[in-house]
């Protein structure tokens, strides 16, 4: 596939992420910022895969487009474009219109996602009461519809069935359903794996693959597991302490990473080969909120890092179409492939 | 949390129906007509005729009682359930949007719940007239804070969990995720208070009647009976007792019914 003519489903511009200021006294520049000049497209059809440590902003860039920051966070900046509107400067009543809709998000816990008081058909049928869906024929018709898409069995029983009787994966796939119930355009997944068993795991990773082939649904994909992406996503993004570093095609960025950042965490992943040697690991530790950031973020922890790193922000290099890092050592020049893999 | 019920609820169910079923029987069927004095017998100890006795004006006091019940139940209900409606909707609505509002609030039901409750209650029945009326319309206000609390602080554990953030990522609003996704989880909390709020609203009502504020004679009113009692408390005890012995049966009932819906669901 050659760069096909896709129309961008999402595009994020320069998202910015900050605390909330309490008092109005401070000024702007001394905001906090857990996500800054965040950039994403998601195409029709595609699997966008967001990878990077613990509290570098992957959610919040996540709940941004959802329009469900935390009370304690707020937008500086940026635009959220989805299929043509802002986002960002949609009231509440439109974006609910959308919300659960044609864009939709899973979360990372399961047990605790589903309403403990409800029955799984309620919640079930909730998107679509709350998407003019209104006959109770029809309701039970994609509700069906939806159930069978994820593989669950036996429907009739588990309709009436409350949350605490079902295990994580069911209750992982109950809440995919959900988020197809209204067939959306994109589902943002927030490390849906990630409180499952491996085995568990792989099904809900194919069932998801298969969503997005069999109904063109994009597929926005939070994890910090490099397998995981490399499994199920065609583009990823490489964030660290609220910036994308790298980003492109999987082909290109996981087998042949230009940030040090991003080969530092490939490194740190266990393979047969590396039994018995110690694993890898990148030294240092994300830095807080509120140290003071100049330079590149990652300079501190940088094994090649000189001094123009530590002044200033790198800006997005493009090594090719499909390959872009933000990072001072990378040279255009050295870089092999211009090819997208 | 326990599975099943305790004691406790069982005993306050018990008490509370037998209440209740005496209080409903006397709108069919009293053993005298209430409102009737027969001067010959005036004073009489409890006797099978009169098990609870007769007091000064010779009005049979069992009747009395059953009557009385009526309303004392009635006032309870309705300011109770008047309140924790209220109580209920500000309560959640500051709750879950939290904010400036909340606070502003909050300071407002701090003062009003520094206030002894009595004395707000006083102050409106001096303000407004003394009536049945004016002693909902009070304790009404009376109990309006403390459901608001309640209410509040639930919202505020349950607002934050994951599947409220599901509700909304499916479209929903925010007045449907209270109503619809997290009232329903918060019934438990608002039974018990309901059922202890009715209790004391028993014993409030019962105060300012006890006080000649509340319910007006000649409508029975177990606190009323109370204070027209304590002026023949020696010759005629039983007619302290009657009263007496219900406010404390009823409350208890309602009050061990209360623990016991807290214990099993909170
Ligand atoms: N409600 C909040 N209040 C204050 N800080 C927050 C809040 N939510 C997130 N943060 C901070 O913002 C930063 C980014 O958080 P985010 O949840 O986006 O991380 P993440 O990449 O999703 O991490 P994880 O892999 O642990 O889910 C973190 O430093 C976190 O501490
Ligand atoms: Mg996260």
């Amino acid at each position: 596939m050659r760069a096909p003519a896709s129309q961008s489903l999402l595009r994020v511009e320069h998202l910015g992420v900050g605390l909330r200021q309490r008092q109005r006294r401070q000024k702007r520049q001394h905001t906090i910022r857990a996500v800054e000049d965040v950039s994403l497209t998601v195409n029709a059809g595609e699997i966008v895969g967001i990878v990077g440590e613990s509290g570098c902003g992957k959610s919040l860039t996540a709940l941004s487009v959802m329009g469900l920051l935390p009370a304690a966070m707020e937008l500086v900046g940026g635009s959220i474009v989805f299929e043509n509107e802002r986002l960002d400067q949609l009231r509440e009543r439109n974006l609910n219109a959308i919300r659960g809709n044609r864009l939709t998000m899973i979360f990372q816990e399961p047990m605790s996602s589903l309403n403990p008081l409800m029955r799984i058909g309620r919640q079930l049928a909730e998107p679509l009461v709350l998407h003019g869906v209104s006959t109770a024929g029809a309701i039970r018709e994609r509700v069906l519809e939806a159930m069978g898409k994820v593989g669950l069995r036996d429907p009739e029983t588990l309709l009436r069935a409350y949350p605490h009787q079902l295990s994580g994966g069911m209750l992982q796939r109950v809440m995919i359903a959900a988020a197809i119930v209204c067939r959306p355009r994109l589902i943002i997944a927030d490390e849906p794996t990630t409180a499952l068993d491996v085995t568990t795991q792989a099904q809900i990773l194919r069932l998801l693959r298969q969503i997005n082939q069999t109904d063109q649904t994009s597929i926005l994909f939070i994890s910090h597991d490099l397998g995981v992406i490399n499994q199920i996503c065609d583009q990823v993004l490489v964030m660290y302490a609220g910036r994308i570093v790298e980003r492109g095609t999987v082909g290109n960025v996981l087998w042949h990473p230009v940030h040090e950042y991003t080969k530092g965490l490939i490194k740190s992943i266990p393979t047969r080969r590396s039994k018995g040697a110690p694993l890898p690991s990148i030294r240092g530790r994300v830095p807080a909120l509120a140290e003071e950031k100049a330079g590149c973020a990652f300079a501190p922890r940088c094994p090649a890092a000189h001094s123009q790193c530590f002044l200033e922000v790198p800006d997005e290099l493009a090594l090719s179409d499909f390959h872009q890092v933000n990072c001072f050592l990378a040279d255009v020049e050295s870089e092999m492939e211009y090819v997208r893999i | 949390m326990s599975r099943r019920w305790g004691l406790e609820a069982k005993i306050g169910a018990v008490l509370v129906a037998a209440v209740m079923a005496l209080s409903v029987l006397s709108l069919v069927y009293t053993p005298h007509p209430v409102y009737e004095m027969v001067s010959g017998a005036r004073d009489l100890a409890p006797s099978l005729t009169h098990p609870f006795g007769t007091d000064s004006f010779g009005r049979d006091q069992l009747s009395r009682i059953m009557v009385g019940g009526r309303y004392t139940i009635l006032v309870a209900l309705v300011t109770v359930f008047g309140s924790a409606l209220i109580g209920s909707a500000i309560g959640l609505t500051i709750g879950y949007f939290s904010g400036a509002l909340d606070t502003a609030v909050m300071r407002l039901v701090d003062a009003l719940s520094a206030f002894p409750g009595i004395l707000l209650a006083l102050i409106f029945v001096a303000v407004l007239p003394a009536s049945s009326l004016t002693i909902v319309i009070a304790l009404l206000i009376l109990f309006i804070p403390g459901f608001t609390r309640i209410m509040r602080s639930s919202m505020l554990t349950w607002r934050n969990l994951d599947f409220v953030n599901t509700a909304l990522v499916m479209g929903a609003g925010h007045f449907r995720i209270i109503t619809r996704h997290i009232f329903p989880n918060l019934l438990p909390v608002l039974l018990s208070a309901l059922i202890i709020g009715l209790s004391n609203a028993i014993l409030a009502e019962a105060t300012l009647s006890f006080l000649g504020l509340g319910i007006q004679p000649p409508t029975p009113s177990w606190g009323r009976m109370l204070a027209e009692a304590q002026s023949h408390l020696f010759s005629a005890p039983w007619c302290a007792v009657a009263p007496g012995l219900m406010i404390i049966l009823t409350v208890l009932g309602f009050h061990f019914l209360g623990e016991g819906i807290r214990k099993r669901y909170c």
